[in-house]
């Protein structure tokens, strides 16, 4: 491979390295990206099952007063959004733990379920035999 | 059978098939339990109309007037998404499909936040005119979807829209 052709190799691998970051849209204001960058912490925490409700109303209505154009008003909230999503993070790991120990708990339930029915069912079932019968008499 | 006293009382098979049927609740509860969040993401735009229900759409309108209509959106993404809905005036040549939106400029958009299983009806206004010499022309609503990874607006695919006559 000659010089030229390898240099114009490695330019066109760097282009295309680069070229989502063109990609990305011009128009993208501030307030944007920080939806964005919060919306995707708040996502990771809606994976880890905290609940973010009151997060993405929050941002709806940032995103309301950004189109309506109170820019200032859509700061203030984005900034109280922020703390709230930090203070959610602390407590998603204990979340997310307690839902895999529930559904550790709920599985480990279904499961004896076969074994109880096999181990207990006869035994329940002939107590109640001989209770329902307890008064008959055998005749010789 | 655990013992010879309680096969007397009760039926092996009898107890075989209550012994099948409590293993197959139980798969199917461990199923549900392990299953996925979401098994088929998906994300929906609808035109409805300006009472914001569905039908009795106007077929005509005056050129350069505004339209009242409302739109209905929904994600089931699994995640909480931002999404725009981008509005253009089209012919029948120049409609979106499901991989490509629209080339017409973009005339209007609106934005919206929506949780995870969540859906928004709102109403808009929207400016008709006509295109060209076509009498005819399409309203076209398009989703996006913003892409958290890259900071990048992504065209979901989805689309809906309005034929409508235009009078001089």
């Amino acid at each position: 491979m000659s010089s030229t052709s390898f240099a114009v190799a490695v330019l066109t691998l760097v282009l295309l390295s680069v070229s989502h970051f063109f990609a990305v849209d011009s128009k993208l204001s501030d307030v944007d990206i920080r939806i964005a960058g919060i919306l995707d912490k708040a996502k990771n925490l809606y994976m880890k099952g905290v609940n973010v409700t009151d997060v993405v109303r929050k941002l709806d209505e940032v995103v309301e007063l950004y189109e309506r154009g109170d820019i200032d008003r859509a700061r203030d909230i984005l900034n109280d959004i922020e703390v709230e999503v930090l203070e959610l993070e602390k407590i998603a790991d204990n979340v997310y733990r307690s839902i895999v120990i529930s559904k550790a708990i709920t599985i480990a339930f279904l499961v004896s379920i076969p074994v109880a029915v096999y181990y207990f069912l006869p035994r329940v079932y002939l107590y109640i035999w001989f209770k329902l019968r307890r008064r008959w008499l055998v005749r010789g | 059978m655990v013992g010879e006293g309680i096969d007397l009382v009760l039926d092996e098979e009898v107890f075989a098939v209550i012994l099948a049927i409590s293993i197959i609740a139980s798969a199917l509860g461990i199923a549900l339990t392990l299953r996925p969040m979401v098994s088929e993401p998906f994300t929906a735009i609808g035109l409805l109309n300006e009472d914001c229900r569905i039908g009795e759409y106007p077929k005509r309108i005056v050129n350069g007037s505004s339209l009242r209509l409302c739109i209905y959106v929904a994600n089931y993404l699994g995640y909480p998404a931002y999404f725009k809905i981008v509005y253009r005036i089209a012919t029948n040549r120049s409609l979106p499909n499901t991989t490509t939106p629209s080339q017409k400029p973009i005339l209007v958009e609106w934005r919206t936040v929506l949780g995870n299983e969540e859906e928004k009806k709102f109403p808009i206004a929207v400016p008709v005119y006509r295109v060209g010499n076509e009498t005819q022309i399409a309203l076209v609503f398009e989703l996006w979807v913003f892409d958290t990874g890259k900071n990048l607006w992504v065209y979901t695919g989805r689309w809906t829209h309005l034929y409508i006559d235009v009078e001089v």
